[in-house]
């Protein structure tokens, strides 16, 4: 019998599982107990980061992220910005937004080889550009791609493979041309008795 | 009696729940699994990529609003920083404002190669009164560097005893591990009690734009004003744009902190953070922290990947004036 992880509505106070003292002994009252643990242990939001990934020696940002137990596949959205004088003068989509992805080490190092960076279209055209320190600026949201694909050959549009534990991991991101960065879980364990 | 803290959560069989007998276990496993949450559940306080210019040759300075733990939790900092030319140290020094600036970690002495990235982790405990975070990185010789990011979260080791700030208590098995003991009201709904108070209690960073903040206005690498086209009064300047998701949530609130500075007296209104196509807050850039409560309402609402686009604006009440952001976080907790 698999075991997926729960998801639980979050109140705001305290959730009471027996309110009288003289409960029977059922079976429901632990199942309950136990899901709003396990659910919690799971539940992590993941930040919109905002930043100038364009300027000069700021094209690649490192940064950690902490996964959430359970995760087995992420996406990732990505803003980029372009300005441009004239669209119709515009020489052409921008390099694509790479992303390189590793469980965190001390050290600072990403073994990732080159297969596995994941790169995205960046979905804009002209000279890449802080937001609004072009004019006339413009920008778009694009999300990584959804293509399962955890032994790559060569490097593509493809989801975030992570740990998929019980426990939360750390993981270290390499960046490149982006201007904001958000992560979603988009597939967890199916059975928890197997992590 | 033992306060177990599992480094793993012991996972209870759905057939274990089946027909348990009345006995300890599964319910001090679960109770036990509560305790190991206290130890490993770490949504970040903050992660945030400075915006900041490369190739710095003098110190950088970040301060960003903080809502810690009321348990003066020991959080774990990793900060990740790309050296330049030369093999001058590095140093990291992180202060929390409580009334006043007191140092929790400070080093001079982390190895810095030419041209390598850097990853300093450390610990350091955050107390529960403090309102803001101040960074400091700098570089023996002034040899360059750039300041790429910091993400800091939870890591305070085993449970210990006693009821804490935030409602958590942790489970000692005296009681249940005596023969034929009890299994009383209490410990069942101690379970969800303390899983609860631990979601409550650590706000979880949903968005952070950090630019430098050292009474130097020149050090700011995007300012509001005529090199970013805000050449007029209220014209609105993008300065930030990215998704953020909360998983299962269709309608919550978060609450948002923003420091910004004027190079005129304190501008009214002009830094604006919102949801796109939704609700927004406005600070005032006065130089303290200001704060405000924003209402998302999510795309893919309900869902694992329930988001909402997030939007930061600055602007200038009069042409010719400059507006400074320092930083603009914001902080959600299940439940709100």
């Amino acid at each position: 019998m698999r075991k997926p992880p729960h998801v639980a509505a979050w109140p705001s106070t305290a959730p009471t599982i027996i309110d009288t003292p003289t409960a029977p002994a059922l079976v429901e009252f632990l199942a309950a107990a136990d899901s709003y643990v396990m659910a919690g242990l799971g539940c992590y939001a993941q930040p919109a980061l905002m930043f100038d990934g364009t300027s000069s020696g700021l094209a690649t940002r490192r940064v950690a992220f902490v996964v959430p137990p359970y995760s087995e596949r992420m996406r990732a959205w990505v803003t980029r910005g372009g300005g441009v004088v004239d669209f119709v003068q515009a020489t052409g989509a921008q390099n694509d937004t790479t992303i390189s992805a590793e469980s965190s080490t001390a050290g600072g190092t990403l073994p990732a080889t080159a297969a596995e960076i994941i790169t995205t279209p960046p979905g804009v055209v002209g000279v890449s550009a802080y937001l609004g320190t072009a004019a006339p600026w413009h920008s778009v949201i694009t999300r990584t791609g959804d293509e399962d694909d955890a032994s790559p050959s060569a490097a593509k549009d493809r989801l975030l493979e992570m740990a998929g534990a019980l426990t939360p991991t750390v993981e270290l991101m390499e960046i490149g041309a982006a201007q904001g960065f958000g992560l979603s879980v988009v597939r967890r364990s199916k059975d928890l008795e197997t992590l | 009696m033992t306060i177990t803290t599992p480094s793993a959560p012991v996972v209870v069989a759905e057939a274990d729940l089946l027909l348990p007998a009345a006995d300890a276990d599964p319910l001090q496993t679960i109770l036990e699994n509560a305790n190991h949450a206290w130890a490993y559940y770490a949504p970040p306080l903050l992660v945030g990529v400075y915006t900041v210019a490369s190739g710095l040759t003098r110190n950088a300075v970040f301060q960003v609003p903080i809502v810690p733990s009321a348990d003066d939790l020991t959080y774990r900092f990793e900060h990740h920083v790309l050296t330049g030319t030369g093999t001058g140290n590095l140093g990291v020094t992180v202060e929390e404002y409580d009334g006043g600036w007191t140092s929790i970690h400070t080093t001079t002495t982390i190895t810095a190669a030419a041209s390598s990235w850097i990853e300093y982790r450390h610990t350091a405990t955050i107390s529960d009164t403090a309102t803001k975070l101040r960074i400091t990185y700098s570089r023996a010789g002034f040899d360059p560097y750039t300041p790429h990011s910091v993400t800091v979260y939870p890591e305070p080791g085993a449970a210990t005893t006693g009821t804490q700030a935030s409602g958590f208590e942790a489970f000692d098995d005296g009681l249940l591990s005596a023969t034929g003991a009890p299994i009383t009201t209490e410990h069942v709904n101690r379970a969800a009690s303390n899983m609860h108070a631990l979601m409550r209690d650590r706000r979880q960073c949903v968005a952070a734009f950090i630019q430098e903040d050292d009474s130097t206005p020149s050090n700011v690498l995007h300012d509001v004003g005529n090199a970013s086209h805000a050449t007029a009064a209220d014209v609105r300047v993008l300065y930030g744009r990215a998704v953020a998701t909360l998983p299962w949530q269709t309608e919550t609130s978060i609450d948002v902190y923003c420091i910004a500075t004027h190079d005129h007296t304190s501008a009214s209104n002009v830094v604006r953070f919102g949801q796109a196509n939704g609700g927004e807050v406005a600070f005032d850039a006065d130089g303290t922290v200001e704060s405000d409560t924003l209402t998302l309402y999510l795309d893919r609402a309900g869902a694992l990947d329930a988001g909402a686009e997030l939007v930061l604006q600055g602007s200038i009440p009069a042409a010719g004036q400059t507006t400074y952001i320092h930083a603009v976080v914001a902080y959600w907790r299940p439940g709100d």
